[in-house]
């Protein structure tokens, strides 16, 4: 039985991961992920009282607050959004594979596209920048976290709902925008707040948007991750296939 | 949710009761009780009939509004592992468009888990006439050639099921022959073959069971000579073109050859008759003792939707 478990999820990875990695997104991404880098390294190039602060407020402006949402909602969303929209997911779902190695294989493989989409424009801005090597190990940590918590939202959402990009864009402009900056209370729905916590925490550098403690943030975020893959699999459970 | 289902003695393979299923206010099936056991059985009906809301309640993919549904005893919604008895061949043509067909088919027998997924894909391919050599993607197949990977996929498993949603669609016709010859074979080897139609005489070659669908409802049953004595017994629908229509509609009226006459105008009328046999025998000879002129005799609702709206409607 586990033999056949992981012959399903490795093609079923395989699947999702070729379906989702269209040459127009990938190179979308990269494309802005040059582009912040080029940004970070003009701002690198001026001088700065506080190049801690000046390095903090890039990774969550260009890297928490734009790439890493947008490559989980990008690819997040594609993984079971272009199955439904090309009626195709009906050769996966009238199987009798379980329903968690469909969602771990759909999770896994929209990381395998976001987290390099993500983290090595991340690491090249604080590259660009000079940035000290505490900062670049909380901006990997931090960035890494909400790029795992995005995509297993973002891979529930397109499973859950025909509008799935308009949905997550609301989201991250509510969420991620907004509401992060309203407190503890407000920011706790917020992947952005949580990264930022750690990144401030570990470097000493303010954010608006940071209000926890770093156990805290990490926890958050395993929780927003665990809680998407559940909601996952019970949307796969009840879904009524086309 | 266990780890095996089998299935249960003496449950039918598909087993329908008192389904309906609803989608906000509109009802695509209503109150359908049916058992499919071995062989083809066919879902006959025009387009929007519930044909393929019941074919997809057969196999789990919807859920009933009420009623309930059971593939060899079990709830095809609650135990996933019953897939494992069914295949299905979706009507749309769209596969995975990048992988060539030995990769799809071997990818439904590892979801299927069956113990060499490569070997039962080359197996169902050559059973489809498919090279599961063929290194063209699937992209590049004409509609025949993925109509027959997607029963390969179907078929991997070994399925006691299989559900094929208007599978001749799309076909020439050399290639509906040998689709119709696939399908009937499968019936013959034990299996339920359950396709959709909305063509009688496409499903009269497959020598199968009907169910004929109209309005969400299970309408009529039987063989497709059944069907075909229903579309003789009902009431025929025919209209005339002569040079004085209300002299004819009289006679026809006078000799009780017709129950319903519409005159359209001077030369053209309307009759509904119970035999067409009587009515065409005597037809010439009267018209000759009247003098009269019949340019044209034109069936009205020689088709399968008039037999349709007969059922359900009674007209």
């Amino acid at each position: 039985m586990m033999t056949e478990h992981v012959a399903a999820l490795r093609a079923l990875f395989r699947l999702f991961l070729g379906t989702a990695s269209s040459k127009f997104r990938v190179g979308g991404i990269v494309c802005i992920g040059a582009v912040a880098v080029a940004v970070a390294w003009r701002l690198g190039t001026r001088p700065e009282t506080d190049e801690l602060q000046r390095a903090a407020s890039v990774a969550d402006i260009i890297g928490i607050s734009l790439l890493a949402p947008l490559a989980s909602l990008i690819f997040g969303t594609a993984m079971f959004g272009d199955l439904a929209d090309d009626q195709t997911l009906v050769y996966l779902w009238l199987r009798p594979t379980p329903r968690f190695i469909i969602s771990v294989a759909a999770h896994g493989a929209a990381l395998m596209i976001s987290l390099p989409a993500v983290m090595i424009p991340a690491l090249g801005m604080q590259l660009a920048l000079g940035a000290p090597l505490r900062m670049v190990l909380a901006v990997v940590v931090a960035t890494a976290g909400a790029t795992i918590a995005g995509t297993a939202v973002f891979v529930a959402l397109g499973l859950i709902t025909r509008r799935a990009l308009i949905w997550g864009i609301g989201y991250v402009l509510i969420a991620e925008q907004f509401l992060a900056r309203g407190g503890s209370g407000l920011g706790s729905i917020s992947i952005r707040s949580a990264a930022m916590s750690i990144i401030t925490n570990v470097t000493g550098t303010d954010s608006a948007v940071a209000w926890f403690g770093t156990p805290r943030a990490v926890v958050m975020l395993i929780v927003v991750a665990v809680l998407a893959r559940a909601t996952t699999v019970v949307a796969l459970l009840h879904k009524e296939v086309a | 949710m266990s780890g095996h289902v089998t299935a249960l003695a003496g449950a039918p393979m598909v087993s329908l009761t008192d389904v309906s299923r609803r989608y906000g206010n509109v009802v695509a099936c209503s109150e359908v009780s049916v058992d499919i056991g071995p062989g083809v059985t066919a879902l006959l009906g025009p387009n929007g009939a519930g044909k393929s809301t019941l074919l997809r309640l057969c196999c789990g993919l919807t859920r009933p509004s009420e009623g309930v549904v059971r593939i060899h005893g079990h709830d095809p919604r609650a135990e996933r592992r019953v897939f494992r008895f069914v295949g299905i061949v979706p009507q749309h043509q769209r596969l995975f468009p990048r992988m060539t067909a030995l990769r799809f088919v071997s990818l439904a027998g590892t979801l299927g888990e069956v113990d060499d997924p490569v070997q039962a894909a080359r197996s169902s391919l050559d059973a489809v006439d498919l090279d599961p050599d063929d290194p063209r993607i699937l992209e590049d197949y004409s509609n025949g050639m993925r109509q027959r990977v997607k029963i390969a996929q179907a078929l991997v498993t070994g399925p006691s099921i299989i559900v094929a949603d208007e599978p001749l669609n799309g076909l020439d016709p050399r290639q509906r022959v040998r689709m119709i010859e696939t399908l009937r074979r499968l019936g013959e080897q034990g299996r339920a073959v359950i396709i959709s139609s909305h063509v009688l005489d496409e499903v009269e070659r497959f020598d199968s069971r009907v169910l004929v669908m109209a309005q969400g409802r299970l309408a009529a049953e039987g063989s497709v000579a059944g069907i075909r004595d229903l579309m003789d017994d009902r009431p025929h629908r025919i209209r005339l073109l002569v040079d004085h229509a209300d002299q004819l509609g009289s006679q026809l009226l006078l000799e009780g050859l017709v129950s319903e006459i519409i005159v359209n105008d001077q030369r053209s009328l309307a009759v509904a008759t119970d035999d067409v046999a009587v009515l065409a025998r005597r037809l010439a000879p009267m018209a000759t003792e009247l003098g009269l002129l019949i340019e044209e005799i034109r069936p009205l609702d020689d088709d399968l939707d008039s037999v349709f709206r007969y059922l359900v409607d009674g007209r």
